[in-house]
């Protein structure tokens, strides 16, 4: 068994070389109706949210 | 940061955003800013190597907090494709995007109005082919809604349901129904091939509407645009918006119903605002609104 927890969430907008990846809020992933969203901050601080077919959502 | 003027003449704000001329122009597939950030490639405006639908706050802003918002809205992480191509799934995901952005943009102080559009083609001014739509949160009303919420107030009832009824009555120019949604070239239409989507029930924005019928306005919007693409063979251009009621302080009455306006009056032949509908604001149409709805009618039956 794995009592590891998991790595915590990390922002790798300042990491030097790196492909820059936006800042992940998973604590503000939600459903909506049949999508899910989770929402990300963009490099430049602009918001970006992704919008996922929930196939548990609402009918 | 645009700015407004109040154009005295016209009665009517102009919104000056002077950086959002040097906005992307066309560029190549391999630079298309809405495809997903392939590893290895240049990053685009979805860090992400896969997504479904994105949105995002504009980079060239027309409105921008605190005095409104405006954001892009990339139905899919394929470059080709287009509305009308999308999974129904997707498509009706879509309704349920669409009514979130209403709901969160038209909780906003700063937002008066909240219009969710497409311009589709060269033709209409679009920037980049990746199949994606916006979303202004206007500080003002525009005077779109100001002129419906005004023929409630003249007729004294909600105008759009009346010409729903007179539409069905009449019959001539219905397009496709289904359970929940009618779609018609109206009786007065300024474009050739206008069309107008109009939820069956009095519904005044995407928050009123239920499950079913999110999918059924979903359903009626890919089966019209089917329609203009198969109507010439031929990617069909349009200018699509969401009328919705207005979300502000002074929030006025409003059906929800969806708006095309396809510049085309033939397969190769533009309809241009030119002296009479520039300078009078009377449109002048080349074509009668019944012709052009028997033809769009056998064209979506063809495609759905």
């Amino acid at each position: 068994m794995n009592d590891e927890p998991p790595p915590p969430a990390r922002s790798q907008r300042s990491q030097p070389g790196a492909e820059a990846q936006p800042e992940v809020l998973p604590e503000l992933t939600e459903n909506y109706g049949i999508v899910s969203i989770s929402r990300h901050v963009k490099d430049d601080g602009r918001a970006l949210l992704l919008f996922t077919r929930d196939p548990q959502g609402e009918r | 940061m645009s700015e407004l003027r109040f154009n005295e003449l016209r009665g009517e704000e102009v919104v000056y955003a002077i950086h959002r001329q040097d906005r992307t122009f066309l560029p190549s597939r391999e630079h298309c800013p809405l495809d997903p950030t392939r590893p290895g490639g240049p990053q685009t405006e979805v860090p992400f190597p896969a997504f479904e639908i994105a949105v995002f706050d504009n980079r060239f802003p027309a409105f921008e907090a605190p005095l409104g918002a405006a954001e892009v809205v990339v139905y899919t992480d394929r470059h080709d494709g287009s509305f009308a191509t999308l999974a129904p799934d997707r498509a009706e995901a879509l309704m349920w995007v669409w009514r979130h952005r209403y709901q969160e943009l038209g909780a906003r102080d700063d937002v008066e109005y909240v219009m969710i559009f497409e311009n589709r083609g060269v033709e209409v001014g679009v920037t980049l082919h990746h199949p994606h739509g916006q979303i202004y949160g206007y500080p003002f009303l525009p005077p779109v809604p100001q002129r419906e919420h005004a023929a409630d107030e003249r007729l004294g009832e909600c105008v759009p349901c009346a010409l729903l009824r007179s539409e069905l009555e009449d019959g001539r120019r219905i397009l496709y129904e289904n359970g929940a949604v009618v779609v018609y070239v109206p009786y007065a239409a300024r474009w050739a091939y206008e069309a107008h989507v109009m939820l069956r029930e009095h519904r005044a924005s995407l928050l009123d509407c239920r499950p079913r019928e999110l999918r059924l306005l979903a359903d009626a919007l890919q089966a019209l645009v089917r329609g203009y693409d198969g109507l010439f063979e031929r990617p069909f251009p349009y200018v699509m918006a969401v009328h919705q009621a207005p979300t502000g302080a002074a929030s006025a009455s409003g059906h929800l119903h969806v708006e095309f306006y396809p510049p085309l009056r033939t397969a190769d032949k533009l309809k241009f605002l030119a002296g009479s509908e520039q300078g009078a604001g009377t449109f002048i149409a080349d074509t009668l609104p019944e012709e052009s709805a028997a033809a769009l009618r056998g064209a979506i039956a063809r495609a759905v």
